[in-house]
């Protein structure tokens, strides 16, 4: 053609620019739209991509849900291609908010079996998601690494558990098990906030003469249930506080307004409708009575405050495999 | 003769006129031949003129388009399968152009021509920019004297327009740059810095000392919520990729009041933002243990804490150091609040605990000293009562990322002063000898001059490398920086890391400290109000590199770097926090609060509740908060039924 030789120029100007444009902003290309890219495994476009950045629109579902459906999604093929299906991304959704997980609470999750609950974690530590180990008597733990909590979009910081906190962490995890185990837990679509998150939403609030409790429990607005848009405060006690502590905390967790994370001046303004409608504790045969009193001696709130025992399994040293199946 | 002598005059004008015509003409006729590159280079004058850009950037431009040029001769070269036609090309389109304008093709001549044009342009047009720039430097350009002045204040607007534009565009200003270093806003202008587009602080330069002057209201807080964010940031990733320890930031606001709480409550958000998961707020919020001080430091330190008169009155101060330190060192270990401390300052209590053998030496330095024990007492009661709980633990500065300590220095200097003193002595040994030898720690003293009267920080300032501590001193004016002009100094010339100069009316100080550099003062003839010739004569003079009389005339949100005998003029980019969390939407029917209520929320002395019992409001029933009534606390108690049991009796 005569004339193409004249365009040529123009072409190649028009075509510098495109390709500046893309190479500039190649994250934000993929933030921006539905970017096949981040989808269709094996044609990875920007395989340059930060992991996180590919990952983000694939957590995002997971992430908003409070359902622990870990078993959702491809049952075999998890990590032996490296790449991570919906099982376990809900579980390691999991694992990031309970702090550590034991083996039989991990299987619980992922409701499969102790030797493959195994094989899956060894998988995840071979991506450098999870690290695990053995820290006491009993079945090991896992708990994620700075690598794993980055791959989550989690901004908690990567420690491993403490010891002195073992036995709390396992009681937590029952009870969110035990809980979600319940029908009207699923059906409501409720939400466990953990304390992992409240902390970490909390931000600054380190050293605070302020209780922050195990968990939250939001039953969103429009659920099937009568206490739809409630907020519910949950707590595992295991050892006995006295009662003036326990009573304290009690009085704070129902009398607080505002989120943890909120303005010092919101945290319990006067008239304003309570954050926590009520308050669960799960507590240890050697923590009931203590706890009975302490609600005794708020008689004002007295029928905010539920009481009830912690579930099999709960104990740190109690028969593994049990933990999260409620005796039914 | 006088006729010839005329007319060889007359020949020599008419001659130098044709010169300058010729000369006129024969540029006339390059600027019209060569047109595409003519206008380009007109575009790139005129775009940096309204937007004050150096030459450097026109060329920088220039060379970024030689890959289109580089691939556009490779096509050549390609179809016409002739090195000698690629050569050629540029004659080629260059002659092509002007054919197609010739035809009305003008978009097609422009598209032609464009490979070849648009580099040639940029770099005669970044010549021109920088020969008017000269001229203009020199004092030689311009109709009149007061042109190149005219110019440079023109061309700082332009500049400043130019970095407002910068940092408003979206996403334009990161906070810290690929290489890690901390972007604090856009370039205006530099002088013996290198032209950049964003003013860049790198991350060790943050963990020297700096300092920064600014009145209030010039942005001071901004810029410094800036680099604070910045440092952690870049603090935090450093720490995760294993390349540097974990970072700690602490902030001493000597101001006070509800404008500190006001920034402190910024501070946390940005903070958060920045990737600090515990901001703590001292001491509204959090608190710290003076009494985790060494035996020997909490002695030194509560000592300090105490102002104390000179000549006669030393004597006194040689007491209180007798009996501290008895109080301090008895046999039982150190005290661990101020409650015991204050227990330990009686004379019987004293007594006792030096009755033992061996000890008859304090015993002896007891008895004759006992008749000050009450007060000395009544001292420190009287401090404790003026520095509050936030001391007495508690609380270490590892608990959290970052610490925003709020000094009541307005209202209450003294004792300000003597927590100021305390926090200081603690990060000392925390940094030290406690968990913060394995950080990076940035002490930043806001408002320093309310309590720089009686805060040795230039004695922290000198030795604070060696514990991995940077200070950050800002204040109002140079003299607010310390109580004389030594300490000012010692202060300033060791600041390693910069200093940030924003508007202040004495500037001169700290531009002296950034050097000067040769400049030229230019005369020029007076022939006649108001012409002026081109002649004239220039000596060179010694300039100082940061001007003060621009310094003076800093906007708001403007900043001069000094740093390194350079300046670097930065419109900061304000850093926008997460937005504050709200409180719940008040539930409908609730009538708002009386304003007696909202008065006691101002000022929340509760009564104490019944006993055993935390005081506070009273609490709602379950159903006044749902407004459900009883049915969903059956369905609550099914619910826990099912997952849990039944509720034990």
């Amino acid at each position: 053609m005569p004339g193409s030789r004249d365009m040529l120029p123009l072409a190649l100007l028009f075509g510098l620019c495109l390709t500046t444009g893309a190479w500039r902003y190649p994250v934000a290309a993929c933030r921006a739209a539905d970017c096949l890219s981040c989808t269709l495994a094996g044609r990875v476009w920007h395989r340059y991509l930060p992991r996180v950045a590919c990952h983000l629109p694939c957590v995002a579902s997971s992430w908003c849900s409070g359902l622990v459906d870990a078993s959702a999604g491809t049952t075999d093929a998890t990590t032996a291609s490296g790449r991570l299906t919906e099982r376990d991304i809900a579980a390691l959704l999991f694992v990031a908010d309970m702090y550590a997980v034991q083996l039989d609470q991990l299987a619980a999750v992922l409701r499969v079996t102790q030797a493959r609950a195994r094989a899956i974690a060894l998988g995840w530590r071979r991506a450098g998601y999870a690290e695990s180990a053995r820290l006491g008597p009993g079945l090991p733990w896992f708990w994620l690494t700075r690598s794993g909590l980055s791959a989550c979009g989690l901004p908690y910081r990567a420690t491993s558990p403490a010891l002195s906190r073992l036995a709390h962490l396992r009681a937590v995890s029952a009870v969110r098990l035990a809980l979600a185990a319940a029908p009207a837990y699923a059906a409501a679509g409720a939400f466990w906030r953990g304390e992992r998150r409240l902390r970490a939403r909390a931000g600054g609030r380190v050293g605070l003469r302020e209780h922050i409790p195990d968990a939250e429990v939001h039953w969103p607005d429009g659920a099937p249930v009568g206490f739809a848009g409630e907020c519910w405060a949950i707590e595992a006690e295991l050892t006995p506080k006295t009662v003036a502590r326990t009573a304290a905390i009690m009085h704070e967790i129902l009398a607080r307004t505002g989120d943890y994370g909120c303005p010092a001046g919101q945290a319990q303004v006067p008239g304003a409708p309570p954050r926590h409608a009520r308050v669960v504790y799960l507590c240890s045969a050697a923590a009931l009575p203590t706890v009975a009193r302490a609600r005794a001696a708020l008689p004002g709130a007295a029928g905010r405050v539920e009481i009830r025992s912690l579930p099999p399994g709960a104990d740190l040293d109690g028969p593994p495999g049990r933990a999260g199946g409620r005796a039914r | 003769m006088i006729r010839r002598y005329l007319g060889l005059m007359a020949l020599l004008a008419v001659l130098r006129a044709a010169g300058r015509l010729a000369r006129i003409a024969l540029a006339a006729a390059v600027v019209v031949a060569a047109a595409p590159v003519s206008l380009v280079a007109a575009v790139a004058v005129t775009l940096a003129w309204r937007g004050g850009w150096p030459p450097r950037r026109l060329y920088r431009a220039a060379l970024a388009c030689l890959p289109m040029v580089a691939v556009w001769l490779a096509a050549v070269a390609v179809t016409s399968r002739s090195a000698w036609q690629a050569a050629a090309a540029p004659y080629h389109a260059w002659l092509s152009s002007w054919h197609q304008v010739a035809a009305g093709s003008a978009a097609l001549a422009a598209a032609t021509i464009a490979p070849v044009a648009i580099p040639l342009g940029l770099a005669v047009g970044g010549l021109a920019w920088s020969r008017r720039i000269y001229v203009m430097e020199t004092g030689t350009g311009g109709i009149f004297p007061t042109s190149p002045a005219a110019f440079q204040a023109r061309q700082w607007r332009h500049q400043v327009r130019t970095a407002r534009a910068r940092i408003a565009a979206p996403g334009s200003v990161p906070l810290v740059s690929r290489r890690g270093a901390i972007v604090a806003g856009a370039v205006i202008r530099t002088s013996g810095h290198g032209a950049a587009d964003l003013a860049m602080v790198p991350y060790q330069r943050l963990r020297s000392h700096q300092v920064v002057i600014g009145t209030t209201g010039t942005g001071k807080t901004t810029l410094l919520l800036r680099l604070w964010a910045g440092f952690l940031t870049q603090g935090l990733q450093l720490h995760a990729a294993g390349a540097g320890r974990r970072p700690l930031l602490v902030v001493l606001d000597c101001k006070g009041g509800a404008d500190s709480r006001r920034v402190a409550d910024r501070v946390r958000r940005v903070l958060r933002g920045a990737g600090a998961r515990f901001t703590a707020v001292w001491p509204d919020e959090a608190s710290l243990s003076l009494w985790e001080l060494p035996p020997a430091e909490l002695t030194t330190t509560l000592l300090d804490m105490i102002e104390h008169g000179t000549g006669s009155a030393a004597y006194y101060t040689d007491v209180m150091e007798a009996i501290v330190d008895l109080a301090v060192g008895a046999p039982g270990g150190p005290p661990a609040s101020a409650a015991e401390f204050l227990g330990r300052l009686d004379a019987g209590w004293l007594g006792l605990g030096y009755a033992g053998p061996g000890h008859g030496e304090e015993a002896a330095l007891l008895r004759s000293a006992s008749r000050h024990v009450p007060d000395i007492a009544l001292r420190f009661r009287t401090l404790f009562r003026r520095l509050g709980p936030g001391l007495d633990g508690p609380g270490s500065y590892g608990d959290a990322d970052a610490w925003y300590c709020i000094l009541e220095g307005t209202a209450d200097v003294a004792a300000a002063e003597s927590q100021a003193r305390a926090l200081v002595d603690l990060l000392a040994h925390y940094a030290a000898h406690g968990p913060g030898t394995g950080r990076e720690i940035l002490l930043a003293v806001d408002e320093f001059s309310a309590v720089s009267r009686r805060l040795p920080i230039w004695q922290l300032y000198e030795r604070a490398r060696s514990l991995g501590l940077a200070v950050q001193v800002s204040a109002q004016s140079w003299q607010g920086l310390a109580p004389d002009d030594d300490d000012r100094y010692r202060l300033a010339a060791t600041a390693d890391g910069g200093i940030w100069l924003l508007r202040t009316p004495y500037p001169e100080p700290v531009t002296a400290l950034a050097g000067e550099q040769p400049g030229l003062d230019t005369s020029r003839r007076l022939l006649g109000v108001p012409r002026w010739g081109h002649e004239g004569s220039s000596r060179v003079r010694e300039a100082p590199v940061a001007d003060p009389a621009l310094i003076r005339r800093l906007d708001v949100g403007q900043a001069a770097y000094i740093y390194r005998g350079g300046v670097t003029f930065v419109q900061v980019k304000r850093l926008v926090a997460a937005p504050a969390a709200l409180a719940a939407a008040p539930v409908a029917g609730l009538a708002p609060p009386p304003l007696a209520e909202v008065a006691h929320r101002a000022a929340p002395p509760r009564e104490p509740g019944p006993a055993g019992r935390a005081g506070g409001p009273h609490l709602p029933e379950a159903a006044g908060v749902s407004g459900l009534g009883a049915e969903p606390a059956a369905e609550v108690t099914a619910l826990l039924d099912e997952a849990f049991g039944p509720e034990p009796g």
